[in-house]
């Protein structure tokens, strides 16, 4: 079957860029307490949306209700022209790739591939296979059981499932998790140059500069509310208010000068003299995300 | 069905990569029929009670009394069947290892004892019961002396055997008047015996030769089904095996869940329904699978003759619907797949020895033979013996099929309904 979406048409059609999923007042409450609690956003054709949160905040639970997994206790899940993941259609639009690796460990890579293009009633499953499994670097190893994977070709394999029939809409769990910097670098140009092609990106994480680099918007989340969201410069221009100067002076140490005005702080140490050293700190997701929650995202 | 059909595949091909699973599957049965086979083939019936159908034709009342005495037989379970089709399809259907016919001249020919009459009572067997035919036979002529003892305690039977020699010894042209004159003391000292009904003891006469003569006959359709012991052990190697695919996939969904893959199952474009036919249709042919495996090395390696080969297809496709419709039941029901294991298989192992996986149906005391009856196991293991050895005909061979379909139907509908309702 071919893709269940035709950007280029669409955008030929409309002219305009519509949202591809669209979140509203969702709330999810488990034995009463709330998981998610009256969020919304929106997500575009060819934005990569980062939803940025501690562990609990509800990332997963955010994404369970977008694929249809979980029922929203409040709310409303849409996915571009065919309404709720519940009906089997609007599934079509959905590539998935979920927080633990869905994945049958006792079949090779490529028989992973295979048995999910068939599920997702693609026509030709083993170039789908073949191509998604080239895509994400796994080529040389298709043939080979997962369980003889490391946890990098599990979480590039995980992935590889969600793209198979390049749907307009990913869905992607903390796909990095427990990545190293080598293969979490080709894993993100791989979903911006899925972004790229069209396809609209749901992606949670908890690394904030993987956040800052590859998202065009951000929304910080924190206990099942998302406190604010936009692209990381609106974000910092709201909260990141503070610039870190650090000024070392002969027989001192470093001194740590939080300031709206940075330039002022370090022409003053300057005309002060016997400066041996000099740091500006940008305030980043990480001072935003503190000022929105009074907490640190990294504990 | 595409779909369907790529999740029985996946699934088939996960069980033949999974070491435990493939043996419980094919080679557990395969040791249990050959192991039961070869110890079956050399002893004797266990120790519960023999069912048999008795018909009296007679109704007279020495073959009231025999009849009354099987009944009374610790050893035997009898059941009373009005006329001989009764009783055949009593045999034919396993309710009874053979049927006793008491001929309608049972009285008659009992008191003309001493004229060299006998008896023959007809024993319609299972051609594959060999040992507790022999049992009966022994029985049944051990009985025999019992009625030779009644004549002899009642006067009227007794003066009638004894004018009924008289006459015959008048009769006798070549007989010498010595010879008739001895003959009649002899008879006129018997007639006080009988008369005066002298309490005989068993002992007395146990030295005759014996009254009831057993005929024998075999119930079979087929003159040449075996008596091969592997018969028997046959379908109870195909229920080991469907037991097997049974726990392989009840337990497959519970996996899936533990995995994270039923999250792929959930999301894809699929209807609801399609998961628990793809559950169902790998079940079904892994089944088919173990029945082709067993049934091939059963008439290839161990000679076992299968009556109707049309019918042991039919009565295999049921059983394997009746099974993966249970294991899709048991699959929607368990939640984790440790209790799925364990706890499907404890409800397969108990469901399995009720339904004669285990115990054959035959040896077993009579309130299990009633609760067998809601195992899907006695149902596949008659349709299958059915098929193989019992000779039955097409609709005696229906309920059981029709039984089995709509076992393996309710469990996949629960199976159904309990998997869209926990995965929303
Ligand atoms: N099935 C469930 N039953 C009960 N509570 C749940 C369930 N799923 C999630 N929760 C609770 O909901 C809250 C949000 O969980 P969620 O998994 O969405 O967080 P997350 O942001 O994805 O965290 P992480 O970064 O650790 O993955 C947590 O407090 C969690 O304990
Ligand atoms: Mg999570």
């Amino acid at each position: 079957m071919s893709p269940a979406f035709d950007h280029d048409r669409e955008r030929d059609a409309s002219g305009y860029l519509p949202d591809v999923l669209r979140l509203e007042g969702l709330v999810k409450r488990f034995d009463g307490v709330a998981a998610v609690d009256g969020l919304s956003l929106r997500v575009e054709r060819g934005q990569i949306f980062g939803l940025l949160g501690p562990n609990g905040a509800g990332k997963s639970t955010t994404i369970g209700m977008a694929m249809g997994l979980l029922r929203p206790d409040a709310g409303s899940v849409e996915i571009e022209g065919h309404g709720s993941p519940v009906r089997t259609e609007a599934r079509r639009a959905l590539g998935v790739a979920p927080q633990s690796e869905a994945l049958y460990d006792d079949l090779s890579g490529l028989e992973n591939l295979r048995f999910f293009a068939r599920i997702l009633g693609l026509r030709e499953p083993s170039r789908a296979a073949s191509e998604a499994i080239e895509r994400v670097g796994l080529g040389p190893r298709g043939r080979d059981r997962v369980k003889t994977y490391s946890g990098g070709m599990r979480r590039r394999l995980n992935l590889a499932a969600a793209i198979l029939h390049r749907p307009p809409l990913l869905l992607l769990d903390e796909p990095t998790a427990g990545v190293d910097p080598q293969s979490r670098a080709s894993l993100l140009d791989l979903v911006r140059s899925l972004a790229q092609e069209g396809a609209a990106v749901l992606y949670t994480t908890h690394y904030m500069e993987e956040a800052a680099k590859l998202c065009d918007r951000v929304g910080i989340m924190d206990r099942g509310r998302l406190l604010d969201s936009g692209s990381v410069d609106e974000l910092l221009q709201r909260h990141g208010t503070e610039t870190l100067v650090f000024v070392q002076r002969n027989g001192h140490g470093e001194e740590r000068v939080a300031t709206r005005d940075p330039m002022g702080v370090v022409s003053q140490a300057l005309q002060a003299g016997e400066v041996t050293g000099l740091r500006v700190e940008r305030p980043d997701l990480e001072t935003v995300f503190l000022s929105l929650t009074g907490r640190s995202l990294r504990d | 069905m595409r779909a369907e059909w790529a999740i029985a595949t996946k699934d088939l091909r996960l069980l033949a990569r999974d070491r435990t699973g493939a043996f419980f599957v094919l080679l557990f049965p395969l040791l249990i029929m050959v192991f039961f086979g070869s110890v079956f083939g050399g002893s004797g019936p266990g120790r519960g009670a023999i069912a048999v159908a008795v018909t009296d034709l007679a109704g007279t009342p020495l073959a009231r009394a025999f009849a009354s005495d099987l009944r009374t037989q610790g050893a035997l379970q009898a059941t009373i069947a009005d006329d001989r089709r009764t009783a055949e399809t009593l045999v034919r259907t396993g309710k009874a290892v053979a049927a006793i016919v008491i001929p309608a001249d049972f009285d008659r020919k009992a008191t003309s004892l001493l004229q060299g009459g006998r008896v023959e009572v007809e024993l319609l067997s299972d051609p594959a019961r060999g040992p507790e035919t022999a049992l009966l036979q022994g029985m049944l002529t051990q009985m025999g002396f019992r009625t030779m003892g009644r004549i002899l305690e009642s006067p009227s039977m007794g003066r009638d055997m004894v004018a009924q020699a008289r006459l015959m010894i008048a009769a006798s042209p070549g007989m010498t008047q010595d010879e008739r004159s001895r003959l009649r003391t002899l008879l006129d000292a018997a007639e006080d015996v009988v008369v005066q009904r002298t309490p005989s003891g068993d002992g007395g006469v146990v030295a005759a030769p014996p009254l009831v003569q057993v005929r024998i006959s075999e119930l079979a359709r087929e003159a040449n089904v075996p008596r091969n012991a592997y018969a028997i052990t046959f379908p109870q190697g195909v229920a080991w095996g469907l037991m097997g695919c049974v726990v392989a996939f009840g337990a497959s969904l519970a996996e899936e869940r533990r995995r994270g893959t039923l999250l792929r199952l959930v999301t894809a474009p699929l209807v609801r329904l399609q998961i628990p036919l793809g559950k169902f249709l790998g079940c079904f042919m892994a089944s088919m699978v173990v029945i082709t495996v067993l049934c091939v090395f059963a008439m290839t390696v161990l000679g076992v003759r299968v009556g109707s080969l049309a019918m042991l297809m039919a009565a295999a496709i049921a059983s394997a619907y009746a099974f993966s419709g249970l294991a899709v039941g048991l699959a929607g029901f368990f939640r984790t797949e440790g209790s799925a294991r364990s706890a499907g298989n404890a409800v397969v192992l108990m469901l399995a020895m009720v339904g004669g996986g285990t115990v054959p149906l035959a040896f077993m005391p009579p309130f299990l033979r009633t609760a067998s009856a809601a195992s899907p196991f006695s149902w596949s293991i008659f349709a299958i013996e059915g098929a193989v050895w019992r000779g039955l005909g097409w609709n005696e061979m229906a309920p059981s099929l029709l039984v089995l379909w709509v076992l393996g139907s309710a469990g996949l509908a629960a199976g159904h309904l309990t998997i869209r309702t926990r995965e929303g």
